[in-house]
Protein backbone atom coordinates (compact mmCIF):
# COMPACT_ATOMS: atom_id res chain seq x y z
CA UNK A 1 0.00 0.00 0.00
CA UNK A 2 2.78 2.05 0.97
CA UNK A 3 4.40 2.10 -2.44
CA UNK A 4 1.82 2.58 -4.17
CA UNK A 5 2.20 6.80 -3.70
CA UNK A 6 5.53 6.47 -4.69
CA UNK A 7 4.10 7.30 -8.35
CA UNK A 8 1.63 8.90 -7.93
CA UNK A 9 1.51 12.46 -9.21
CA UNK A 10 1.20 15.70 -7.26
CA UNK A 11 -2.10 16.63 -7.74
CA UNK A 12 -3.27 13.34 -6.78
CA UNK A 13 -0.78 13.70 -4.02
CA UNK A 14 -2.14 16.96 -2.23
CA UNK A 15 -6.08 15.61 -3.07
CA UNK A 16 -4.87 11.83 -0.73
CA UNK A 17 -3.30 14.54 1.64
CA UNK A 18 -6.07 16.48 2.28
CA UNK A 19 -8.57 13.50 2.31
CA UNK A 20 -6.34 12.81 5.07
CA UNK A 21 -4.41 9.69 3.92
CA UNK A 22 -1.20 9.35 6.50
CA UNK A 23 0.74 7.27 3.73
CA UNK A 24 -0.02 10.26 1.23
CA UNK A 25 1.20 12.70 3.63
CA UNK A 26 5.00 10.54 4.66
CA UNK A 27 5.26 10.84 0.67
CA UNK A 28 4.79 14.11 0.26
CA UNK A 29 7.13 14.64 3.26
CA UNK A 30 9.99 12.23 1.91
CA UNK A 31 9.82 13.79 -1.77
CA UNK A 32 10.98 17.45 0.07
CA UNK A 33 12.31 17.00 3.53
CA UNK A 34 15.80 16.59 2.26
CA UNK A 35 16.12 19.39 -0.21
CA UNK A 36 13.92 21.52 2.64
CA UNK A 37 16.07 20.90 5.52
CA UNK A 38 18.95 21.86 3.30
CA UNK A 39 17.48 24.82 2.18
CA UNK A 40 16.85 25.86 6.09
CA UNK A 41 20.32 24.73 7.44
CA UNK A 42 22.01 27.36 4.85
CA UNK A 43 19.95 29.94 6.13
CA UNK A 44 20.28 29.22 10.35
CA UNK A 45 23.36 26.93 10.23
CA UNK A 46 22.79 25.21 13.69
CA UNK A 47 20.82 21.56 12.88
CA UNK A 48 19.08 20.96 16.17
CA UNK A 49 17.28 24.44 15.12
CA UNK A 50 16.82 23.00 11.14
CA UNK A 51 15.03 20.49 12.56
CA UNK A 52 12.86 22.16 14.39
CA UNK A 53 12.38 24.54 12.03
CA UNK A 54 11.35 22.06 9.40
CA UNK A 55 8.91 20.18 11.56
CA UNK A 56 7.39 23.80 12.15
CA UNK A 57 7.17 24.11 8.49
CA UNK A 58 5.99 20.92 7.44
CA UNK A 59 2.97 21.50 10.27
CA UNK A 60 2.39 24.76 8.29
CA UNK A 61 2.64 23.10 4.79
CA UNK A 62 -0.31 19.94 6.11
CA UNK A 63 -2.44 22.46 7.65
CA UNK A 64 -2.50 25.48 4.45
CA UNK A 65 -1.81 22.73 1.79
CA UNK A 66 -6.08 22.86 1.05
CA UNK A 67 -4.93 26.65 -0.05
CA UNK A 68 -2.16 25.34 -2.01
CA UNK A 69 -3.72 26.91 -5.70
CA UNK A 70 -1.01 25.26 -7.95
CA UNK A 71 -0.09 28.89 -9.28
CA UNK A 72 3.38 27.44 -8.63
CA UNK A 73 4.84 24.23 -8.23
CA UNK A 74 4.34 21.89 -4.49
CA UNK A 75 8.16 22.24 -4.31
CA UNK A 76 8.09 26.13 -4.61
CA UNK A 77 5.24 26.40 -2.62
CA UNK A 78 6.71 24.35 0.48
CA UNK A 79 10.05 26.10 -0.28
CA UNK A 80 8.69 29.59 0.24
CA UNK A 81 6.58 28.34 3.32
CA UNK A 82 10.23 26.84 4.82
CA UNK A 83 11.90 30.21 4.28
CA UNK A 84 9.02 32.38 5.81
CA UNK A 85 9.23 29.79 8.58
CA UNK A 86 12.88 30.16 9.15
CA UNK A 87 12.92 34.43 8.18
CA UNK A 88 10.10 34.38 11.05
CA UNK A 89 12.36 32.82 13.40
CA UNK A 90 15.32 34.92 12.57
CA UNK A 91 13.62 37.87 12.96
CA UNK A 92 12.30 36.86 16.53
CA UNK A 93 15.71 36.06 18.20
CA UNK A 94 18.06 38.65 16.59
CA UNK A 95 17.27 42.00 14.47
CA UNK A 96 17.82 41.08 10.92
CA UNK A 97 19.17 43.85 9.12
CA UNK A 98 19.68 44.07 5.61
CA UNK A 99 21.78 47.54 4.54
CA UNK A 100 21.90 48.59 0.72
CA UNK A 101 26.35 49.01 0.39
CA UNK A 102 26.77 52.11 -0.88
CA UNK A 103 29.71 53.56 0.32
CA UNK A 104 31.53 50.15 -0.06
CA UNK A 105 33.24 49.56 -3.46
CA UNK A 106 30.99 46.48 -4.69
CA UNK A 107 33.63 44.71 -7.14
CA UNK A 108 32.35 41.63 -8.15
CA UNK A 109 35.97 39.81 -7.15
CA UNK A 110 35.38 37.11 -9.80
CA UNK A 111 38.51 36.46 -10.51
CA UNK A 112 39.97 32.93 -11.33
CA UNK A 113 40.59 31.46 -8.18
CA UNK A 114 43.42 28.60 -8.34
CA UNK A 115 41.57 26.76 -5.69
CA UNK A 116 39.28 23.84 -6.77
CA UNK A 117 35.74 24.04 -5.58
CA UNK A 118 34.18 21.56 -3.73
CA UNK A 119 30.45 21.02 -2.57
CA UNK A 120 31.00 20.12 1.25
CA UNK A 121 33.26 23.44 1.69
CA UNK A 122 31.40 25.69 -0.17
CA UNK A 123 28.94 24.59 2.08
CA UNK A 124 30.67 24.94 5.65
CA UNK A 125 32.04 28.71 3.54
CA UNK A 126 28.43 29.63 3.37
CA UNK A 127 27.62 28.98 7.55
CA UNK A 128 30.81 31.52 8.63
CA UNK A 129 29.12 34.34 6.46
CA UNK A 130 27.52 37.12 8.19
CA UNK A 131 23.61 36.34 8.66
CA UNK A 132 22.04 39.31 5.96
CA UNK A 133 24.82 38.48 3.45
CA UNK A 134 24.11 34.69 3.73
CA UNK A 135 20.48 34.76 3.32
CA UNK A 136 20.92 36.94 0.22
CA UNK A 137 23.06 34.62 -1.05
CA UNK A 138 21.08 31.55 -0.46
CA UNK A 139 17.99 32.80 -2.14
CA UNK A 140 20.14 33.70 -5.01
CA UNK A 141 22.67 31.60 -5.61
CA UNK A 142 20.81 28.32 -4.43
CA UNK A 143 17.27 28.91 -3.98
CA UNK A 144 17.29 30.08 -7.63
CA UNK A 145 14.85 33.28 -6.54
CA UNK A 146 15.83 36.77 -8.61
CA UNK A 147 16.09 39.80 -6.90
CA UNK A 148 12.82 41.24 -7.48
CA UNK A 149 11.92 37.72 -5.81
CA UNK A 150 14.37 38.36 -3.33
CA UNK A 151 13.52 42.00 -2.44
CA UNK A 152 9.48 41.11 -2.51
CA UNK A 153 10.87 37.95 0.24
CA UNK A 154 12.66 40.36 2.40
CA UNK A 155 10.86 43.32 2.09
CA UNK A 156 14.09 44.90 0.39
CA UNK A 157 15.00 47.05 -2.29
CA UNK A 158 16.17 45.59 -5.19
CA UNK A 159 19.36 47.23 -5.24
CA UNK A 160 20.09 45.62 -1.57
CA UNK A 161 19.20 42.48 -2.49
CA UNK A 162 21.80 43.02 -5.73
CA UNK A 163 24.83 44.68 -2.81
CA UNK A 164 24.11 42.03 -0.55
CA UNK A 165 24.76 39.61 -3.00
CA UNK A 166 27.92 40.76 -4.08
CA UNK A 167 28.83 41.47 -0.51
CA UNK A 168 27.97 37.64 0.32
CA UNK A 169 29.92 36.56 -2.19
CA UNK A 170 33.29 38.47 -2.36
CA UNK A 171 33.04 37.08 1.55
CA UNK A 172 32.22 33.39 0.77
CA UNK A 173 35.66 33.65 -1.78
CA UNK A 174 37.52 34.94 0.87
CA UNK A 175 36.20 32.56 3.29
CA UNK A 176 37.00 29.08 0.87
CA UNK A 177 40.33 30.42 0.56
CA UNK A 178 41.43 30.80 3.88
CA UNK A 179 39.42 27.41 4.59
CA UNK A 180 41.85 25.68 1.61
CA UNK A 181 44.83 27.63 3.54
CA UNK A 182 43.93 25.94 6.80
CA UNK A 183 43.80 22.67 5.64
CA UNK A 184 46.89 23.21 4.16
CA UNK B 1 25.44 39.09 -16.71
CA UNK B 2 26.84 35.98 -17.19
CA UNK B 3 27.68 33.72 -14.59
CA UNK B 4 31.60 33.88 -12.56
CA UNK B 5 33.57 30.32 -11.59
CA UNK B 6 31.66 30.15 -8.38
CA UNK B 7 27.62 30.23 -9.95
CA UNK B 8 28.69 27.84 -12.38
CA UNK B 9 29.66 25.19 -10.06
CA UNK B 10 26.74 25.33 -8.03
CA UNK B 11 24.43 25.24 -10.89
CA UNK B 12 26.56 22.15 -12.04
CA UNK B 13 25.95 20.89 -8.71
CA UNK B 14 23.05 22.03 -6.96
CA UNK B 15 21.65 18.56 -6.17
CA UNK B 16 24.86 17.60 -4.49
CA UNK B 17 24.15 20.71 -1.78
CA UNK B 18 20.84 19.04 -0.75
CA UNK B 19 22.98 16.08 0.69
CA UNK B 20 25.53 17.60 2.19
CA UNK B 21 23.86 16.63 5.81
CA UNK B 22 22.88 13.97 7.27
CA UNK B 23 19.78 13.66 9.66
CA UNK B 24 17.36 12.13 11.20
CA UNK B 25 14.17 12.56 9.00
CA UNK B 26 12.37 9.76 10.52
CA UNK B 27 12.43 11.64 14.00
CA UNK B 28 11.26 14.80 12.36
CA UNK B 29 8.15 12.85 11.05
CA UNK B 30 7.42 11.16 14.58
CA UNK B 31 7.69 14.57 16.50
CA UNK B 32 5.51 15.93 12.95
CA UNK B 33 2.88 13.19 13.76
CA UNK B 34 2.67 13.34 17.27
CA UNK B 35 1.57 16.88 16.88
CA UNK B 36 -0.76 16.15 14.38
CA UNK B 37 -2.16 13.72 16.80
CA UNK B 38 -2.27 15.88 19.38
CA UNK B 39 -4.62 17.87 17.32
CA UNK B 40 -6.68 14.49 17.03
CA UNK B 41 -6.98 14.07 20.52
CA UNK B 42 -8.11 17.31 21.30
CA UNK B 43 -10.98 16.55 18.84
CA UNK B 44 -12.04 13.20 20.35
CA UNK B 45 -11.76 14.42 23.90
CA UNK B 46 -14.31 17.44 22.74
CA UNK B 47 -16.45 14.41 21.57
CA UNK B 48 -16.22 12.84 24.88
CA UNK B 49 -16.95 15.60 26.65
CA UNK B 50 -19.99 16.36 24.17
CA UNK B 51 -21.00 12.93 24.97
CA UNK B 52 -20.70 12.97 28.54
CA UNK B 53 -22.88 15.95 28.72
CA UNK B 54 -25.53 14.55 26.45
CA UNK B 55 -25.62 11.05 29.25
CA UNK B 56 -25.79 13.81 31.90
CA UNK B 57 -29.02 16.07 30.45
CA UNK B 58 -30.60 12.19 29.36
CA UNK B 59 -29.45 11.38 33.35
CA UNK B 60 -31.05 14.16 34.73
CA UNK B 61 -34.54 13.75 32.48
CA UNK B 62 -34.42 9.91 33.14
CA UNK B 63 -34.59 10.92 37.37
CA UNK B 64 -37.11 13.83 36.53
CA UNK B 65 -39.71 11.24 34.72
CA UNK B 66 -39.32 8.42 36.99
CA UNK B 67 -38.61 10.22 40.39
CA UNK B 68 -41.85 9.33 42.58
CA UNK B 69 -43.75 7.42 40.04
CA UNK B 70 -42.19 3.64 40.63
CA UNK B 71 -39.21 3.25 43.27
CA UNK B 72 -39.22 -0.41 42.74
CA UNK B 73 -35.73 -1.08 41.75
CA UNK B 74 -35.05 -3.17 38.65
CA UNK B 75 -32.43 -4.54 36.79
CA UNK B 76 -32.12 -4.27 32.63
CA UNK B 77 -34.88 -6.67 32.72
CA UNK B 78 -36.62 -4.82 30.21
CA UNK B 79 -33.26 -5.05 27.46
CA UNK B 80 -34.84 -6.50 24.13
CA UNK B 81 -32.17 -9.51 23.29
CA UNK B 82 -30.96 -7.74 20.43
CA UNK B 83 -30.36 -4.47 22.92
CA UNK B 84 -28.69 -7.16 25.41
CA UNK B 85 -26.21 -8.45 22.95
CA UNK B 86 -25.06 -5.15 21.73
CA UNK B 87 -24.72 -3.93 25.67
CA UNK B 88 -23.12 -7.28 26.28
CA UNK B 89 -20.55 -6.51 22.73
CA UNK B 90 -19.57 -3.14 23.81
CA UNK B 91 -19.03 -4.18 27.21
CA UNK B 92 -16.85 -7.11 25.84
CA UNK B 93 -14.95 -4.25 23.96
CA UNK B 94 -15.01 -1.34 27.05
CA UNK B 95 -12.91 -4.62 29.04
CA UNK B 96 -10.52 -5.66 26.30
CA UNK B 97 -9.31 -1.77 26.37
CA UNK B 98 -9.00 -2.14 30.29
CA UNK B 99 -7.04 -5.51 29.97
CA UNK B 100 -4.78 -3.39 27.62
CA UNK B 101 -3.91 -0.61 29.71
CA UNK B 102 -3.90 -2.58 32.68
CA UNK B 103 -1.04 -5.17 30.79
CA UNK B 104 0.83 -2.08 29.76
CA UNK B 105 1.52 -1.53 33.63
CA UNK B 106 1.41 2.02 34.05
CA UNK B 107 0.55 4.64 36.64
CA UNK B 108 -3.60 5.86 35.31
CA UNK B 109 -3.34 8.88 38.26
CA UNK B 110 -0.51 9.72 35.49
CA UNK B 111 -3.32 10.76 32.77
CA UNK B 112 -5.42 13.27 35.32
CA UNK B 113 -7.76 14.15 32.54
CA UNK B 114 -8.43 10.68 30.94
CA UNK B 115 -9.02 9.42 34.71
CA UNK B 116 -11.52 12.09 35.74
CA UNK B 117 -13.44 11.11 32.61
CA UNK B 118 -13.56 8.06 33.37
CA UNK B 119 -14.81 8.33 36.98
CA UNK B 120 -17.15 11.19 35.30
CA UNK B 121 -18.48 8.13 33.02
CA UNK B 122 -18.89 5.86 35.89
CA UNK B 123 -20.84 7.88 37.81
CA UNK B 124 -23.39 8.36 34.67
CA UNK B 125 -23.35 4.69 34.10
CA UNK B 126 -24.61 4.24 38.14
CA UNK B 127 -27.26 6.72 37.02
CA UNK B 128 -28.27 5.51 33.78
CA UNK B 129 -28.54 1.75 34.83
CA UNK B 130 -29.87 1.74 38.06
CA UNK B 131 -33.89 1.41 37.58
CA UNK B 132 -33.82 1.00 33.63
CA UNK B 133 -36.96 -0.84 33.48
CA UNK B 134 -38.92 2.43 34.69
CA UNK B 135 -37.87 4.58 31.68
CA UNK B 136 -40.20 6.29 29.49
CA UNK B 137 -38.11 6.59 26.53
CA UNK B 138 -36.04 3.37 26.87
CA UNK B 139 -34.76 3.12 22.86
CA UNK B 140 -33.46 6.75 24.03
CA UNK B 141 -31.84 5.15 26.94
CA UNK B 142 -30.30 2.41 25.29
CA UNK B 143 -28.50 4.55 22.93
CA UNK B 144 -27.35 6.57 25.62
CA UNK B 145 -26.10 3.59 27.14
CA UNK B 146 -24.19 2.41 24.11
CA UNK B 147 -23.26 5.93 23.89
CA UNK B 148 -21.38 5.63 27.22
CA UNK B 149 -19.73 2.28 26.34
CA UNK B 150 -18.24 3.94 23.42
CA UNK B 151 -16.56 7.00 24.99
CA UNK B 152 -15.55 5.24 27.51
CA UNK B 153 -13.57 2.91 25.34
CA UNK B 154 -12.02 6.15 23.17
CA UNK B 155 -10.63 7.56 26.17
CA UNK B 156 -9.24 4.09 27.20
CA UNK B 157 -8.08 3.65 23.75
CA UNK B 158 -6.55 7.35 23.93
CA UNK B 159 -5.15 6.93 26.92
CA UNK B 160 -2.86 3.72 25.27
CA UNK B 161 -2.24 5.91 22.56
CA UNK B 162 -0.25 8.30 24.86
CA UNK B 163 1.46 5.25 26.52
CA UNK B 164 2.30 4.24 22.83
CA UNK B 165 3.57 7.93 22.49
CA UNK B 166 5.78 8.07 25.32
CA UNK B 167 7.15 4.49 24.34
CA UNK B 168 8.04 5.53 21.02
CA UNK B 169 9.53 8.76 22.18
CA UNK B 170 11.63 6.64 24.78
CA UNK B 171 12.65 4.70 21.87
CA UNK B 172 13.80 7.06 19.87
CA UNK B 173 16.03 9.02 22.93
CA UNK B 174 17.94 6.04 23.13
CA UNK B 175 18.69 5.53 19.48
CA UNK B 176 19.70 9.22 19.42
CA UNK B 177 21.80 8.71 22.88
Amino acid sequence: MKNNYQNINEETLVQECLSGNSFAQKELYNRYVQAMFHTILRMIDRKSDAMDLLQESFIKVFKELKNFKGRSSLGAWIKRICINTTLSELKKNSRLEFVDIINIELNDESEEASYELEVSLIHEAVKNLPKGARIVLNLYLFEGFRHSEIADILNIKESTSKSQYIRGKNLLRKELKSMIYEQG
Amino acid sequence: MSKDRLEQFVEKNREAFDKVETFNKELVWARLESKTHSKRISFWKIIAIAAMSLLVILGGLYCYTIMGQNQDFETLAGLTEEQEMQRDEMIRFVNLKEQEVKSKNVDINDFVEFKKELEGLDEIEKLVLGDFSNTVNKEKLVKSMLQYYESKARILELILFEIEKKEKYETFDKEIF
